[in-house]
């Protein structure tokens, strides 16, 4: 397959993931803004503005943070921006995707891109929210459905995970700092709000009752998060997919050889690591080396898959001579 | 030739009828305003249908096209709007005879243009003969020089030919234009007989139609008769998806099963082209190529061209890769050198042209400017390096402010001019749902021309597809048929031998 399509097609993949995680964490900031609002105004929303480095904002309102991470047409976060790019990429995939995810994708960008801060408002936040997490899942599941599971797919694939578990690793930073956890501080009233948030946001809380029970332990969380097999947003879970998307788009290479075990590596190493031990000072250092692991696995795909190498033996013209002494050269 | 009405067959409806307008060839009607014998099937066809039947043939077409996606982009408009090519539902009908004429003739005159291409790019025999003034090839802006002593497989330079013809008065077909450089329009030819074959099978299937659709099969063997080896690895570069042509880009490497490219795809190494696959450098052998010739190497031509590959043409010069059409045919698309067609096929084929092309008067030549200055008001003025009906002044429909700025544009450069007597395009009828001067929907007589397609391998024969893009112009009375400039198409109907019998 032609490198930019295989590129296309990852990106494309990345970026509807990373606009379902995004709109995700605005949803349940949304909520626990309403919940707190009586006591503390304009607590949750700064980390946000950290992590999505969202800048020029006057004050940390959530206006300021829809203005950029919904509708602006640039920044890398934004739901309008990655949409509009994925829809303008499709352009170049309409013979490597279905038809069905085509009109899908078109669709919602033309719903989308008229739309400003005060339309959200009219339509409601939170219906707002939830109609892009199920564009979200819709295309996803379309592309499940509606294409051939060859070589296309599994590079659409490899984008999707391996934004989820980057903007897991992001979910992760931000709910740290909010939680600035510490073991005095843990079992206070706020941290069940917190925790909860954390699975609200990768749409874990009904999962996490259903494994255990609607009791809130900060390890189990983590447990689920980061090294459940079966939980789709796992870390662990996403870095087991990536595996099987990069046996199957295999193209022989070192460069793929050296990923593909890199990426065992690391889910071994997550998995081997019980929540309970990260609990006490050790949750920081650890997040930032899954997420180190993201941007490496993103440069390994990059440099496997998408960057020009040269042909491995040296070719020599045809016959440069005949070409230019007048012999034909059939 | 009767005029009487009984003459009109008795079948055919009144809403069936129409007028073709005087002074015209119409390809349905004779000048007695009688349908001519193998339209009548058709025209028979449509009436059993009935008026509210052809207008929902004419709807299921066009939400059948719009579906697929066969649209082109509207460049003015920021949304990025996609329109569906306006198509009629009654097809175009060209019997075998006719079309025996077409093809011996665009044979005829593609084998010329080849030994045209291959002589002014080789010895210039016919620059030293004076035949064709030697400024006009070597200062055409389309004249590629790094094609100079360059030999091309089998002499072949012209791969891919899209011929406009008209039909005079008498409804002789006469060649209008040639585009030699990378000409479009052939998805549409496979898209409107798809659609008819969804639409009115039966008539097809009844009438012995030449079916239109092994063209990707055509084209796949021109090209891989270009590079030695059994399989060659071609592809199909495109400017990409921003070009209006890009669907029919699209189109043709999926039919043929090759990859559809864009510059950046490509790379050139020790002379060798390659693209970037996941699996790493592929070679390429043979570039079907749709992007012009200024935009193909920045090394060599525009250096601004992000569309091109660096190294390309020293690839191609390497004989590494084979380039269809090889660079520098457009001499032969420029308006100028249309005039001197006919002296270039008695030149090399020492034969008389088998298709009659339109007289044009050269503005570089004294003679035929002075005429031209005199006569500006009855004929056509076109830009000798336009394309796509852009700059063409219409004498008899231009203001008298036009005419005065045509006038000092031409003084200005002449050789940049040619004119050409008005051309009565024919007709034909198309169907109208609204719109129509009767009011109710029913058929109306609209201008058309025939832009078929001739592809030719390494062996130098020409294979015509029998079909070819009947293109309409839908604006009552206009004579522009470009789809930039509001014209529709049609499918083309040619006949098997004693089909329409």
């Amino acid at each position: 397959m032609l490198s930019r399509i295989a590129e296309a097609l990852y990106r494309t993949g990345r970026d509807v993931e990373r606009v379902q995680n995004v709109v995700r964490i605005l949803e349940v900031q949304h909520k626990m803004h309403l919940a707190r609002q009586s006591w503390n105004p304009s607590s949750g929303w700064m980390p946000l503005f950290e992590a999505f480095a969202v800048e020029d904002a006057d004050e940390p309102t959530e206006e300021a943070l829809y203005t950029v991470l919904v509708l602006d047409p640039d920044h890398p976060f934004s739901a309008r921006g990655r949409i509009a790019a994925a829809r303008e990429r499709a352009r170049s995939l309409r013979e490597s995707i279905s038809e069905e995810m085509w009109e899908h994708l078109n669709r919602f960008h033309l719903e989308l891109a008229p739309l400003g801060f005060a339309d959200i408002r009219r339509i409601g936040r939170s219906e707002f929210n939830r109609r892009i997490e199920l564009f979200c899942d819709a295309f996803h599941g379309l592309a499940d459905d509606t294409m051939i599971h060859g070589a296309e797919w599994h590079f659409l694939r490899l984008g999707k995970f391996l934004e989820r578990a980057t903007m897991l690793c992001k979910i992760l930073d931000v709910k740290r700092k909010t939680l600035e956890l510490s073991p005095e501080q843990e079992g206070r009233p706020i941290d069940f709000h917190q925790w909860q948030g954390m699975l609200r946001s990768v749409s874990g809380y009904e999962p996490y009752r259903r494994v255990f029970d609607a009791r809130i332990v900060p390890a189990r969380v983590l447990d689920l998060v980061l090294t459940h097999p079966d939980f789709p947003r796992s870390y662990c879970h996403c870095l087991a997919r990536i595996e099987e998307s990069l046996e199957a788009v295999a193209s022989g290479s070192w460069a793929q050889r050296d990923l593909l075990a890199e990426v065992r590596k690391t889910r071994s190493e997550v998995a081997a690591e019980p929540g309970a031990a990260l609990l006490h000072g050790g949750l920081e250092a650890h997040v930032r080396t899954l997420s180190r692991r993201c941007a490496a696995m993103a440069t390994g795909i990059e440099n496997a898959f998408f960057r020009t190498r040269r042909p491995a033996p040296q070719v020599t013209a045809r016959d440069p001579g005949a070409a230019l002494h007048g012999q034909a050269q059939q | 030739m009767q005029s009487t009405p009984d003459r009109n067959p008795s079948w055919l409806s009144d809403w069936l009828a129409y007028r073709a307008p005087e002074g015209f060839h119409d390809g349905c009607l004779d000048a007695g305003g009688t349908a001519r014998d193998q339209y009548r099937r058709v025209l028979h066809h449509l009436e059993r249908l009935g008026r509210d039947g052809v207008a929902r043939l004419q709807e299921d077409a066009e939400i059948s096209l719009l579906n697929q996606g066969i649209t082109f982009t509207v460049y003015s408009d920021s949304q990025g709007t996609e329109r569906i090519f306006p198509f009629d539902v009654v097809p175009r009908l060209v019997s075998s005879r006719e079309w025996a004429q077409v093809e011996a003739g665009i044979a005829q005159r593609l084998r010329a243009v080849n030994l045209f291409l291959d002589d002014i790019y080789g010895a210039q025999r016919i620059l030293r003969d004076g035949i064709v003034p030697t400024d006009l090839v070597v200062n055409s802006s389309f004249f590629c020089r790094e094609m100079h002593g360059l030999p091309v497989p089998g002499g072949v330079w012209v791969h891919v030919a899209g011929i406009d013809l008209i039909q005079d008065e008498s409804g002789g077909f006469l060649v209008l234009e040639d585009n030699l450089r990378v000409p479009s329009g052939v998805s549409y030819v496979l898209e409107n007989r798809r659609i008819t074959s969804r639409v009115m099978p039966d008539l097809l299937a009844r009438l012995g139609v030449r079916s239109v659709d092994h063209y990707p099969q055509l084209l796949l063997d021109a090209l891989g008769s270009l590079a030695p080896g059994d399989s060659p690895s071609i592809a199909v570069l495109t400017p990409g998806v921003y070009n209006s042509a890009y669907y029919e880009h699209s189109f043709l490497a999926a039919a043929m099963g090759v990859e559809l490219v864009e510059g950046q795809d490509l790379v050139v190494s020790q002379d060798v082209l390659y693209m970037k696959t996941t699996e790493g450098l592929r070679r390429v052998d043979v570039l079907y190529r749709r992007v012009d010739d200024a935009f193909l190497d920045p090394l060599v031509f525009r250096s601004d061209s992000f569309l091109g590959v660096p190294g390309l043409m020293h690839a191609y010069r390497a004989g590494n890769v084979v380039l269809a059409n090889a660079p520098g045919t457009g001499v032969v698309d420029d308006k100028a050198m249309y005039g001197y067609l006919p002296r270039i096929v008695r030149y090399y084929l020492d034969e008389e042209p088998l298709l009659p092309q339109v007289p044009t008067f050269l503005c570089r030549d004294a003679k035929d400017r002075a005429y031209v200055l005199d006569h500006l008001a009855e004929l056509v003025l076109k830009p000798t390096d336009g394309s796509g009906g852009y700059g063409v002044l219409v004498g008899p429909q231009a203001s008298r402010a036009e005419l005065g700025e045509a006038r000092r544009a031409l003084l200005a450069r002449p050789e940049g001019w040619v004119a050409q007597p008005v051309q009565r395009l024919a007709t034909l009828p198309v169907w109208l749902s609204e719109g129509r001067e009767a009011g109710s929907p029913g058929l109306e007589a609209r201008h058309v021309d025939l832009r078929p397609f001739a592809v030719t391998g390494a062996d130098g024969r020409s294979n015509l597809l029998p079909g070819g893009l009947t293109r309409v112009a839908l604006n009552r009375g206009s004579l522009v048929v470009n789809s930039s400039q509001g014209g529709g198409s049609k499918d083309t109907w040619v006949f098997y031998d004693g089909g329409e019998e």
